[in-house]
């Protein structure tokens, strides 16, 4: 330690010694190093396991991860999942500057882990930098695919529906599954669900109270909030409940949707943008608005965000899902059934070259990170 | 915090090698180091130098600089962002390799977190695709591997490695 004089005080004060800092060349202390680390991409941390024996340990320490991913500064991918010409499933992904601002757009790919085993398989979720994909046989599996690491769920009985999110209450990722099967008693038959939990820590399922509202319509949910977020049908024709599935408490409710107006409503979609449930809305009329509701749960914070205007087609659906809102100025949609980008400050529309958007499955908005699903 | 008013003058700080420095107290209250030393009891804001042993007047007076113009970027709202760009591509420029390190060191030993946030992002784009032996060398990092376990890692994560070149 050393001591610093305090002009006429006789009383000494210290601060502590940066040690090593005038060894001929400066060596940096663990924390510092370790601090570097967080800030650098996967890709290059996987390399540097290899530089010694130490900095495997931290870099492959799951505590080390989740740092890591809060404090990397991230950029946002658009992910989407194709099949290529021999039929095997890959991930795409695509850098979300160079989609709005520097033609052509730059992509990695990926190849789904169980291409090999020719299963039907399609994307559930993601969540911190890994994904949920339910394959055929009703198994679910997660997988990070920046580490290259992925593991599969217990499979199921029935025909499922999956849902994917983080617990904060619990501080684990959670897949829920909604099984679906129709059952014929009282003279009539009925759709009867069941729900239940996966959690990473003890890979296995368990029940839990049952879903309300039917079943599901749309094969993701949306994850918002600590919260998984499904459209489904209500027992009136052409009504839809947006059902919330708390992961802490695990357990179901309705959110209220905002006051649309007097319009024609004739479909709605689910979507996650800035981190906020949205809702998009078409009207007969041929126009559709996209709401966010900015604090979630609550009925009142429902704003309009946008108003996709109407371009001359009555009764013609062209917009889809809202995927992204770059730079507060453009979002990324789906317009008759590619992608496009609106200009909502100048009205404009221009269409990015991403060959490989069909509109299905659901694109996904993903950030790399080290987070392991077999940790 | 209301009882004890900030002093309005300046804090001199004496780096190892010349002369002091006056700083102004928002600039000093950045530094940790220097505002628990401030906030002791026996501080006579007036009269004491803070002699810093392990800074150099150029760390310092480097780390003055960043602080100093983060600071007056914050006040204005736009055309900042491609003004502070140039700022810190400006302010990297003058370092070397040691000269950045010993800087990190003086920022972690000041613990001014604005300054050691942006020094960390800059050695980590610095390394992040140079090949493991530069990130040894960078780091003075000795390599504890036998030649098999480092090929076996390799070797697992051969993937991370296309493109790369070794030198």
């Amino acid at each position: 330690m050393s001591q610093i004089s305090h002009g006429h005080n006789n009383e000494p004060a210290t601060i502590p010694d940066g040690d090593s800092l005038h060894a001929p060349s400066p060596f940096l202390p663990f924390e510092l190093i370790t601090e570097i680390l967080y800030r650098v991409p996967v890709k290059f941390l996987i390399q540097f396991k290899c530089v010694c024996k130490s900095w495997k340990t931290l870099i492959s320490n799951p505590e080390f991860a989740k740092k890591h991913f809060s404090t990397f500064h991230h950029h946002h991918h658009l992910l989407l999942s194709i099949n290529d010409a021999l039929n095997n499933l890959i991930v795409k992904l695509y850098s979300f500057p160079s989609i709005f601002e520097t033609p052509p757009p730059i992509s990695t790919q990926v190849s789904y882990p169980l291409n090999t085993q020719s299963c039907f398989a399609f994307m559930v979720g993601s969540c911190d930098g890994m994904l949920c994909f339910a394959g055929s046989l009703n198994t679910a599996l997660l997988w990070n695919p920046t580490i290259r690491v992925f593991k599969r769920l217990p499979p199921l009985e029935k025909y499922t529906i999956f849902g994917f999110g983080f617990d904060q209450c619990s501080d684990s990722y959670k897949v829920v599954a909604i099984l679906c099967s129709l059952s014929s008693s009282d003279g009539g038959s009925a759709y009867v669900t069941e729900v239940k939990i996966h959690n990473l820590g003890t890979d296995s399922w368990r029940r839990i109270q049952e879903y309300p509202f039917g079943i599901p319509s749309g094969l993701s949910a949306k994850f918002v909030s600590g919260t998984l977020n499904w459209l489904a049908s209500t027992h009136k024709l052409s009504s839809y409940a947006i059902v919330s599935l708390d992961l802490g408490k695990e357990s179901c409710q309705e959110l209220l949707q905002p006051d649309y107006g007097e319009v024609n409503v004739l479909s709605f979609s689910l979507g996650v943008l800035k981190n906020c449930l949205s809702i998009i809305v078409h009207y007969e009329e041929g126009f559709s608005d996209v709401w966010l509701m900015n604090d979630y749960g609550k009925k009142e914070s429902w704003t309009k965000f946008l108003c996709l205007p109407f371009l001359g087609f009555p009764h013609v659906l062209p917009y889809g899902k809202v995927i992204y809102i770059y730079d507060d100025k453009e979002v990324l949609l789906e317009f008759n059934s590619e992608l496009a980008i609106y200009n909502f400050r100048n009205e404009t529309f221009n269409f990015p070259e991403v060959p490989d958007f069909y509109g299905w499955p659901e694109p996904q908005i993903y950030v790399e990170s080290l987070i392991s699903p077999c940790s | 915090m209301a009882k004890t008013p900030e002093p309005k003058r300046t804090i001199s700080l004496k780096p190892c090698d010349g002369d002091v420095i006056e700083v102004s107290p928002m600039i000093a209250k950045q530094m940790q180091t220097i505002q628990s030393f401030i906030e002791d009891d026996s501080f006579i804001a007036t009269t004491t130098i803070i002699p810093l042993p392990n800074v150099t007047a150029f760390q310092l007076s480097k780390i003055i600089d960043y602080l100093n113009y983060h600071s007056n970027s914050k006040a204005v709202a736009d055309n900042v962002k491609e003004s502070t760009k140039k700022f810190d591509e400006e302010f990297l420029k003058e370092l070397e390799h040691d000269k950045l390190k010993e800087l990190l060191h003086a920022a972690n030993y000041l613990n001014v977190k604005e300054v050691l946030d942006f020094l960390c992002q800059a050695v980590a784009d610095l390394i992040q695709d140079k090949s493991v032996k530069f990130v040894r060398k960078f780091f003075g990092v000795v390599n504890d591997y036998s030649v098999e376990e480092e090929e076996d890692i390799r070797r697992t994560h051969a993937w991370a490695f296309e493109g790369v070149e070794e030198d």
